[in-house]
């Protein structure tokens, strides 16, 4: 069987979620492997660390983050990684998965340059397969 | 007329306007070192007949807290600065009061500083209004961000839940279930989804009350009005209504055109959804202007409401008045809320049997 993504990262506090949407992946076998992180530091570290290596293996192909996270916030996450302009970056997808639903939240993300799309919560199993497929592609 | 009857007369009015603005005058002369209160002064201030103003004692006058402005104040004016303030005052039997304060510096010929003087008012009925409608609008204020906060936190802590149990439902498999198991479970589908749908309304209320003025643009209402009819093309085609609008008094308005189209849209619709049955329903859209105010009208014929018993209910959260399906009770709130946004009114007349009208203060 082949995954359409080797490697996904999830950037979320909320357990449930997480559960539920690498069931989501495992059943739909959208990505080989996942990476987890519960807040935006987490992320934060290892994504500098990896990049700095050049470990490219280590860099997902898709990101899902989401906003709000103790610690550090989805918000602060993209303001930090943006500072270290990684050309590596390119070769990921980073959408935001929130479930906000202001629009204030949705017009600023789409001013980042790193933030592909914006996904309201719950996000749909089609949807969810449809951002892998894509990636994929690219 | 004689100088002296000009003085009469002068006095006269000086008098009379001392009177009745309860305005009181003070002077203080440095060349002969005295100063002075006039009689409304001393009727403000309550001093005895013989009392007898000092620099010194003149400070008494003024609250405790106020001395140092009123010394600088006065030094300042000795310097030639005029002033004009609000500082609060003390009378000779103990009682603050606020004041409004003018000073001017006193000139001789050759232009020299040679005293001060100015006139006081009471100002504390003013004052003390204003100070309390100041601290209930603050007060308010606060309650009002409080309850953003809280509202903004429901909606949005509440969702992550809401959106976990309809992902929940999604990955669950309900096949091998029992009939009944099925049924108890497309019920909980069924409350994950209004859960959800309440949620996005509450959303879209407190997205309402966070636009302000900055958000206002010139908007052709015309053009607004075809964006939302072509929206709802396909309604209007079916029910056979007929649109007459006439927006030549009002083209133009400063609104946030999202909140136009909003309200447009909702009253069009509403015409339409509560028309009486057999007749083609005709609704107007109109724009007058009246002192200096401009407002918007949507009129129909369509079934009406009494307005004795719901018309305190009509523009409320999830209040229905008929038993059509696809009313929810959440557009006329929006609207309300919309055009309350911008500072403007709502109001509706309405004839059971004959149709409503809205009119909206824009």
């Amino acid at each position: 069987m082949k995954y359409p993504i080797e490697l996904a990262c999830i950037i979320d506090d909320d357990d449930m979620y997480i559960s539920l949407i690498t069931r989501l992946i495992d059943i739909k076998k959208l990505s080989k492997n996942l990476l987890i992180f519960k807040n935006g530091k987490e992320a934060l570290d290892y994504f500098v660390r990896t990049l700095q290596h050049l470990e490219e293996r280590g860099l997902p192909q898709v990101i899902l983050l989401d906003l709000n996270m103790p610690v550090m916030d989805g918000w602060q996450f993209l303001t930090e990684l943006g500072k270290y302009d990684f050309p590596a970056l390119k070769e990921t997808t980073l959408y935001i998965v929130s479930s906000s639903i202001n629009p204030v939240d949705i017009e600023r993300s789409k001013a980042i340059s790193l933030v592909k799309d914006f996904l309201i919560k719950p996000v749909r199993p089609e949807e969810l397969a449809n951002v892998f497929m894509t990636s994929e592609a690219s | 007329m004689e100088s002296r009857e000009l003085f009469a007369m002068d006095n006269f009015y000086y008098e009379e306007i001392s009177n009745l603005t309860e305005a009181g005058g003070w002077m203080v002369d440095f060349l002969n070192k005295r100063s002075f209160f006039d009689d409304q002064a001393k009727r403000i201030l309550k001093v005895p007949e013989d009392f007898i103003p000092t620099l010194k004692n003149g400070y008494k006058f003024y609250a405790e807290e106020h001395t140092d402005k009123a010394t600088a104040l006065f030094f300042g004016c000795a310097q030639g600065i005029p002033f004009d303030t609000k500082i609060k005052m003390v009378t000779y039997d103990g009682s603050v009061f606020w004041a409004r304060a003018h000073g001017k510096p006193m000139e001789n010929e050759e232009g020299e500083i040679i005293g001060i003087r100015g006139v006081f008012q009471s100002i504390d009925e003013e004052e003390k209004i204003k100070l309390q409608l100041q601290a209930s609008l603050d007060l308010i204020e606060k309650h009002n961000e409080r309850l953003y906060t809280f509202s903004h936190i429901v909606s949005h802590n509440l969702r992550s839940h809401v959106s976990n149990m309809q992902l929940t439902t999604q990955l669950f498999e309900a096949k091998n279930l029992s009939q009944e198991q099925q049924e108890l479970f497309g019920n909980f589908t069924q409350i994950a989804q209004n859960l959800d749908t309440t949620l996005k309304h509450l959303n879209e209320v407190i997205t309402i009350q966070m636009a302000g003025d900055t958000d206002r643009e010139f908007v052709h209402i015309e053009d607004i009005f075809n964006t939302v009819r072509t929206s709802i093309k396909q309604l209007i085609v079916q029910s056979d209504a007929e649109i007459y609008t006439d927006f030549s008094e009002v083209e133009k308005v400063q609104y946030v055109p999202a909140y136009l189209e909003s309200i447009l849209l909702n009253l069009l619709t509403n015409s339409i959804k509560y028309r009486k049955a057999g007749v083609r329903p005709e609704i107007r859209v109109f724009t007058f202007e009246e002192n200096e105010k401009q407002y918007l009208v949507v009129q129909d014929n369509g079934i009406g409401i009494d307005l004795k018993s719901h018309g305190d209910k009509m523009f409320q959260l999830y209040q229905t008045f008929n038993n059509n399906d696809d009313a929810v009770g959440m557009g006329l709130f929006l609207t309300r809320n919309q055009v309350e946004a911008l500072g403007g009114k709502i109001s509706v007349e309405s004839t059971l049997g004959r149709g409503t009208k809205f009119t909206i203060r824009l």
